[in-house]
Parts: C-alpha cells; sequence; structure tokens
C-alpha cells in the first residue's frame, strides 16, 4: 500500500475511533482533515500544525487532537516537532487528549515515543492514547 | 487438483515449459541482442542480478535456498494455450530447475509444480504478472526473521551452514541477526519496565551495534549491551542509525557529555561544529552533491577495495549516514 493510502486509510480510524469512543451522543463536532474537505470544515492550525482531527470539547478550552502517522513517518522530524506541539497545546488544558493512530506493529514504538516526548516536553499530565487498525475496542487510557 | 479460478496444481516436466520471452525481463534481452536468443543466453540474463537491493532475493540466493529445500515452495505459474507451456511467472525458477537437472544435482528436478492456467488472456497475464513483481509478497520485519533465524538455530539445532543455505546464503545477515537478536533480549528487555514496552522496532539498531567498531567502543569508554539498551530506550541513541556515529560521539569528551544528556543527534550537531574545510563549508548542497557523484565514479578499483576491506571504519559509516540522509530528502522530494 502506497504511503499516503495508509496515512488516509489511518486517519479514517482515527476518526471512526475518536467519534466513537470520544464523542459519541455529545453533540460536538468532529473536524477531519480528508484532503478534499468532504467531511466539512478542516481542523484549525494548532501551534503551527494542522491536526488530522479535532474536536472541540463543549464547556472547557480543551479539545482532543487526533494525528496519523505511517510506520515510515513517526519518527521524523516533522513528526516529532508537530507532536511536542500537540502535546504542549494539550497542557493547557486538563480535558484534552491526544489521540495517535499507526500501523499496529508500531504501537509500542508510538506508545514509548509519547511518554519521551513527553518527559522533555514537561507535559507528563497530558492524556495520550495510541491506537491502530487492531484497537476498536481500544478503551481510553492516560 | 482444481482451484475455483480453473487454474490446476500439476507436475510438470521442466523441459516442456517454455520460458517467457514477453516477461520484461527476458524481453529486454531480446530488444538488446539482434541474433538468436537460446536459452543459455537467458539464463545468463536472468543470473546476472547486481548485488542485492531493499532485501529483493538475488539469483544466487534463490538458487541456493532452492538448493537446500530441494524444491520450490510457491509453484511457478504457467498459461497452457498454443505457444505451449509458457511459464509466465516463474521463469527463474524453472531455469535453476533446469541447470540443476543438467548438472545432475542431487534432488529431483524433472518435474516442477505448477499452477497451470487454460488459455489466460493478456490483462489476466498483466495483472498476475503486476502482483508477483511490482506488489509482491510482504517480507518480514526485521526482529522476526530475527527471531525465526534464533529459533532455526537455537531450537531447532540447524547448524550455521543450515541456517545460512536456508537464507540463500546470506551468511553475515544472518549471523547479525542472531546475535541483536540475542542481545536484545537480553539487555533490551532487562531495562524496560514491562513486556509491552518491549519495542521491536528498535531492532536496527542492535544489528548495528553488532560492528566491531562500535562494540570496541563502548568497551574503551567503560560502557556495555546494558547501558546501550538504556539509550535505546531513553531515545538517547535516535534516530537509530546514529549507533554508528557512537565511537566519534564516545571518543570525544564534550560529544560524549552532550550525547549522555540531549541524545546522538545533538552530540553529532556538536562534531560536526568542529571546524572543516572552509570551502566544504561554503559549498551549496547541489555542489556537494554533483562532486560526491563525480568522485564515486571515478573511484578505481583499488580504492573500492580499500574501503570494502575496512567495511567498519568512519569513512564508510560517513558514505552510509549519507546514502540514507540522501534516500530521507529523495523520498521527501519525491512527495511519498
Amino acid at each position: 500500500m502506497a504511503e499516503s493510502v495508509v496515512h488516509r486509510h489511518l486517519v479514517e480510524i482515527l476518526h471512526r475511533w475518536v467519534a466513537r469512543q470520544c464523542v459519541h451522543g455529545k453533540g460536538t463536532a468532529v473536524l477531519v482533515d480528508d484532503g478534499d474537505g468532504r467531511t466539512g470544515p478542516r481542523p484549525p492550525m494548532v501551534n503551527g500544525h494542522v491536526p488530522d482531527v479535532y474536536v472541540p470539547l463543549l464547556g472547557s478550552m480543551g479539545a482532543i487532537l487526533g494525528e496519523s502517522k505511517t510506520a515510515s513517518d513517526l519518527e521524523s522530524d516533522r513528526s516529532l516537532r508537530q507532536l511536542k506541539d500537540f502535546l504542549r497545546h494539550c497542557n493547557f488544558s486538563k480535558s484534552s487528549c491526544l489521540v495517535l493512530a499507526v500501523p499496529w506493529t508500531h504501537v509500542v514504538a508510538a506508545r514509548n515515543l509519547l511518554a519521551t516526548l513527553k518527559q522533555r516536553t514537561e507535559t507528563l499530565d497530558v492524556k495520550s492514547c495510541v491506537i491502530s487498525e487492531l484497537d476498536a475496542g481500544v478503551v481510553w487510557a492516560s | 487438483m482444481t482451484f475455483t479460478n480453473g487454474a490446476s496444481l500439476k507436475w510438470l516436466p521442466v523441459e516442456d515449459l517454455v520460458l517467457d520471452r514477453s516477461n520484461p525481463r527476458i524481453a529486454r534481452l531480446l530488444e538488446m541482442f539482434d541474433g538468436e536468443v537460446t536459452e543459455e543466453r537467458m539464463q545468463l540474463a536472468l543470473g546476472a542480478e547486481v548485488e542485492q537491493t531493499n532485501g529483493e532475493t538475488t539469483y544466487h540466493s534463490l538458487r541456493v535456498s532452492i538448493q537446500t529445500n530441494r524444491g520450490i515452495i510457491h509453484p511457478v505459474i504457467v498459461n497452457d494455450c498454443a505457444d505451449g507451456q509458457v511459464v509466465i511467472e516463474g521463469n527463474t525458477r524453472t531455469l535453476i530447475y533446469k541447470e540443476f537437472k543438467k548438472k545432475g544435482v542431487d534432488g529431483d528436478w524433472e518435474t516442477i509444480p505448477c499452477l497451470v492456467h487454460q488459455d489466460l488472456m493478456q490483462p489476466e497475464i498483466d495483472a498476475i504478472r503486476l502482483q508477483a513483481h511490482l506488489v509482491g509478497p510482504r517480507q518480514w520485519d526485521p526482529y522476526s526473521k530475527a527471531k525465526y533465524l534464533y529459533f532455526l538455530r537455537n531450537s531447532q539445532h540447524l547448524t550455521w551452514e543450515q541456517v545460512i543455505d536456508f537464507c540463500g546464503g546470506q551468511a553475515n545477515q544472518a549471523k547479525v541477526y542472531v546475535a541483536a537478536y540475542e542481545d536484545m533480549e537480553e539487555h533490551y528487555r532487562s531495562v524496560i519496565d514491562s513486556d509491552d514496552q518491549f519495542d521491536v522496532t528498535r531492532f536496527s539498531a542492535f544489528a548495528e551495534l553488532q560492528a566491531p567498531r562500535v562494540k570496541q567502543a563502548l568497551l574503551e569508554n567503560g560502557y556495555d549491551e546494558k547501558d546501550f539498551a538504556r539509550w535505546v530506550r531513553d531515545k538517547l541513541v535516535f534516530p537509530l542509525n546514529t549507533v554508528r556515529r557512537l565511537p566519534a560521539i564516545l571518543g570525544d569528551e564534550s560529544a560524549k557529555e552532550t550525547f549522555l544528556r540531549d541524545g546522538a543527534r545533538a552530540a553529532m550537531r556538536e562534531l560536526e561544529r568542529t571546524p572543516q574545510d572552509e570551502l566544504i563549508q561554503g559549498a551549496t548542497l547541489h555542489q556537494l552533491a554533483s562532486e560526491i557523484s563525480r568522485r564515486i565514479l571515478q573511484m578505481s578499483y583499488a580504492e573500492l577495495n580499500r574501503l570494502r576491506r575496512d567495511i567498519v571504519s568512519a569513512e564508510v559509516a560517513a558514505l552510509t549516514d549519507a546514502r540514507d540522509n540522501l534516500d530521507e530528502l529523495c523520498t521527501d522530494l519525491a512527495g511519498e
């Protein structure tokens, strides 16, 4: 599968997962950057980057940020900057959360990477979750 | 045995099979030569492969693997049509069978397993070739390959020679993989808090660690594999190809301090800040890339041999670093 196809696939998984797990029945919008605007308005810029999925949390200043990374892109310089900036953004509100979607083969790598980035950005309290194609039933993680 | 798509599995005499002259690899040969393209010439063309790239199987490794396995695992695909029983996928494997039969190599090379289709049309032939050669079967990730090699070596008690034969003769890679697997299991697993932190994508760091100069640098500076595993865990060795720069980093007090605090990348930046030739510093990327290409094209055989003999040298490490960075840049430029 081409890299861009894998990424699109992960964005779809992320979108479905966030819609089901985080906003189900709460009447809030899930903004998705699907490249062609099929699913409505694009997510806003967050600290200089546009996340793949953005859910404003009603009644708070927080948001759910969703980002998809392919195996080859997960540890690129650009991804590291982006993830650090997303963590810093989430650190402003206790209700915020960063959800990272990766191929299942890279779930542990992504989890360890987020743990390291949280240490380096001093954002240890930020809620985060790593999901993959296999995690349809994943529970909310910290 | 007949399948739902009408194909049937048969063992056909190799001598009855016709090599596919429209096969892209063979067709290239036909375009180059005016004279008759004999089977021997086709064999030369299919066998004359360049060095292994991107994990591809070479003619040599395929040959060794077939001989060791005493046959092939995947049947070749044959189109039974007016031109005869034409091999549309598996020409190289068919040639290897023919070669073994001719040379009297130990084993049964008279017949070869074939998935036989009747009168396939061109679009169907194209679809089979595309799946076989442009998409291809998925390779295992390096950790899984290493785990399996380790299992063969230690649980099945195969000799190194047998393991290496199964891998198509890639001796160095097999040994590095097994050693890296052992190091990763022994040292990395012991420095993580729980098994769910065991990240198999860190495997290449342990494969790079097997270079003698890297291990030697650890020892000379008072470190061991356990320290290395901690550096991998804490992402100080990051990206993973920075392992090969450890000898330079650990050999420089200031870079070592930076490495232990901020990681290999920061340490490398510090090393690179040491004054170099001012002309090089002022050159553009374009100029440097052109010059590297020119030097490589003009490289003498003696020089190439010198680098080969010193495969673990800092010079070769710098070249492989440059290759990795160029690969990454070119992939970015291509957009995917």
